[in-house]
């Protein structure tokens, strides 16, 4: 692992099929070169917080964004928000749920904890490159992170 | 009558001039004394005479031997003059059924068993009609203690009793009744007591008669005694339910209707009671409302029941719609890796093999869809407002087509009434129906969708008609199945929820829905609404 790269996203994501098309359709606009890939909460907070295998990594600059599956093994995704927006260091980072069904009953709870977006992964392979991309493009091209 | 009257007066009248000329003269002081006690005593029996005549009660004072003297108002009382009842006896009067009776209660007196009599006895009128009498008497005696005779006074009381025959005559037809029919005096002894109180209460006529109503019965009152006697003075009847007892002292409850009855002359003479025995309907009311409890228990648990079972449904249906999905956009992303990274290696059939792979998957996440938006129609709560009809046709008709593709629609819309419904709801109804209808009548150069509706006779009913190519009637049953298609997926792409969805939505409002089909000559779908009726209609 390259120690002092600056990474641009976490991504939270337990199925690696989602997770590789996800990562293909961003590479695809050149988005995923600082890309980091955790399959579980628990690793994505120890990434956040530098504990656990992360707590040697030198650079603790924060992602422009994190795109979080709600449905984990572990520390759920709900309790990963949770914990990032009650630690300041983690606040004010934009958190992007990105989830495969409309049907999610924690999408509202999800908001109510201070997420950012809410995003569906689409069937589809063509829909879903675009909605992939186009995320990408907007949060780390567009939007100006608060810092 | 009134010749006696005067005759006596005078007879008075003279009697003390002549007294008063008496006591002029000065004979000896013994004559003197003698004469002024014969005066006192002659005094003394004119002034019991005067009473004896004059009293308004019968009065009679019978020897031993029966004979008997008496008053005027005796003689008023049966119709005689004084002369006529001289030297009869007391039993040329009384009515021969009451004979014994009396004679049964002047022995007793004259035996000294009773100080004196009370009783009723009938004397027969001089025209023969029967005289009703309360009569007291008593017996004079001499030192010896041995009866010189009866002093007696009787008073008339024919009115009262009968009125108290005829209410029992009345009370009579009573008996045919299956109600506790029975009247109590204002004493509140029972003196009449039908069949109906016979079979309730298990006393027969003779053991109920003259005994104390209450007392008898133990009644049980809402309020008091006094509360009931108090409204039947005031509003001359009560209404109300009691609790007896019965002989066999089983406890009963009755629905009692009492009315206080009067005379001629306004006063009370008793009080006519119907009772019925409501204690098996009180019992049956009492089942009915513990039944009743326990139904609303097993609702309250059924509910319990279903909304955990809607709650697993839920769940269900989340990770149907995840864990389904997943594989699918796994399947369609990778077959298109596939086509991407290594289109060189791949032929043509290779290429329609991945295109099949990717637009079948396409396909079942579109039935998950579709199966999930008709699971939500049953979980999700039904909010009633009033929709407007015409709006809503129109807004999705608008939807659900672009400026192009109306060009070649002609769309017909008739009168489209509010409706009271969850609009989210009615408008899946426009949406599967409208989208069928335009998908259906797609092939024909110009489509013709027709929207109206008739009014039933307390229902609405909106239809949807296209010119498109129809269905076979013999399938009409299977029209509104989840997954029924009656065209193949090469002529008309769907998933066949469209017309399950319109159904369930159209039940949960409480209307039906149903369809006319003619092969190639297009279609009708109809649902009904119930009307929403006007208060007054």
């Amino acid at each position: 692992m390259d120690e002092i790269r600056v990474i641009e996203i976490l991504l939270v994501e337990d199925n690696p099929r989602d997770a590789e098309l996800m990562i293909r359709a961003l590479k695809k606009r050149n988005l995923a070169n600082n890309l980091i890939h955790v399959e579980d909460g628990s690793e994505a907070l120890d990434f956040l917080f530098n504990r656990g295998k992360y707590q040697e990594r030198k650079n603790s600059s924060v992602p422009k964004v994190v795109l979080l599956d709600l449905k984990l093994p572990k520390v759920d995704g709900l309790e990963v928000l949770r914990e990032m927006r009650e630690n300041e260091s983690t606040r004010k980072i934009p958190v992007v749920v990105v989830t495969s069904s409309s049907e999610d009953p924690d999408i509202k709870r999800a908001y109510e904890l201070g997420a950012n977006s809410y995003v569906v992964k689409p069937v589809e392979f063509e829909a879903f490159t675009e909605v992939m991309s186009n995320l990408g493009l907007y949060w780390l091209l567009v939007n100006h992170p608060p810092i | 009558m009134k010749t006696n009257q005067k005759v006596i007066i005078k007879r008075n009248s003279g009697e003390t001039q002549k007294k008063g000329g008496n006591q002029k003269t000065t004979p000896r002081l013994s004559t003197i004394k003698r004469q002024q006690f014969e005066e006192a005593l002659r005094e003394s029996e004119d002034k019991f005479k005067y009473v004896f005549d004059y009293s308004a009660e019968g009065k009679s004072i019978a020897l031993p031997s029966g004979e008997v003297q008496v008053n005027k108002a005796f003689c008023e009382m049966l119709g005689y003059s004084v002369e006529e009842v001289q030297n009869k006896k007391w039993r040329d009067f009384t009515h021969p059924d009451d004979i014994e009776l009396t004679q049964r209660e002047i022995d007793a007196v004259l035996s000294g068993e009773k100080e004196a009599a009370r009783f009723t006895k009938r004397y027969l009128h001089k025209n023969g009609s029967i005289v009703w009498v309360d009569v007291i008497t008593s017996a004079r005696r001499d030192k010896q203690g041995k009866p010189l005779y009866l002093m007696t006074s009787l008073t008339d009381s024919t009115r009262q009793k009968h009125a108290e025959l005829l209410m029992a005559r009345q009370a009579a037809l009573l008996d045919l009744a299956h109600d506790a029919i029975f009247v109590r005096n204002m004493q509140s002894k029972i003196v009449f007591w039908n069949r109906g109180a016979e079979r309730t209460y298990g006393w027969t006529k003779a053991e109920a008669s003259n005994q104390v109503k209450h007392i008898l019965l133990h009644t049980v009152f809402p309020d008091s005694l006094e509360a009931v006697d108090e409204a039947l003075r005031v509003e001359g009847e009560w209404e109300g339910e009691l609790t007896h007892t019965r002989r066999d002292g089983v406890q009963i409850v009755v629905d009692s209707r009492q009315v206080l009855q009067r005379d001629e002359q306004g006063q009370s003479i008793g009080i006519l009671e119907i009772n019925r025995d409501v204690t098996e309907r009180k019992q049956a009311e009492q089942e009915i409302q513990e039944l009743n409890a326990k139904l609303e228990e097993r609702v309250i648990q059924r509910t319990a029941q279903l909304e955990s079972a809607n709650k697993e449904l839920e769940a269900f249906a989340y990770s149907v719609s995840h864990d389904l999905r997943a594989p699918l956009r796994a399947i369609t992303g990778y077959a298109n890796i596939l086509l991407e990274d290594y289109e060189p290696s791949l032929d043509a059939e290779g290429k329609r093999v991945c295109g099949v792979i990717s637009s079948e998957a396409k396909r079942m996440g579109k039935l998950i869809d579709d199966l999930l938006t008709f699971s939500r129609l049953s979980r999700t709560e039904k909010r009633d407002s009033q929709i407007d009809m015409q709006a809503m046709m129109q807004s999705v008709f608008h939807e659900l087509t672009t400026p192009e593709s109306r060009a070649r629609i002609d769309l017909q819309v008739g009168e489209l009434p509010a409706a009271i419904g969850d609009p989210g709801l009615m408008r899946q109804v426009w949406v599967n129906l409208l989208s069928n209808a335009l998908k259906f009548s797609s092939k024909r150069e110009q489509a013709v969708i027709e929207v109206g509706s008739t009014q039933g006779r307390d229902e609405t009913i909106y239809s949807v008609r296209d010119n498109g190519v129809g269905f076979d009637m013999q399938y009409a049953g299977k029209l509104f199945g989840v997954f029924q298609r009656l065209h193949s997926e090469r002529e008309f792409e769907g998933t066949g929820v469209g017309l399950a969805i319109v159904q369930r939505v159209i039940l949960r409002h409480g209307g039906r829905v149903w369809g006319e089909g003619y092969a190639n000559h297009g279609a009708v779908f109809y649902f009904a609404l119930p009307r929403e009726e006007e208060p007054n209609g």
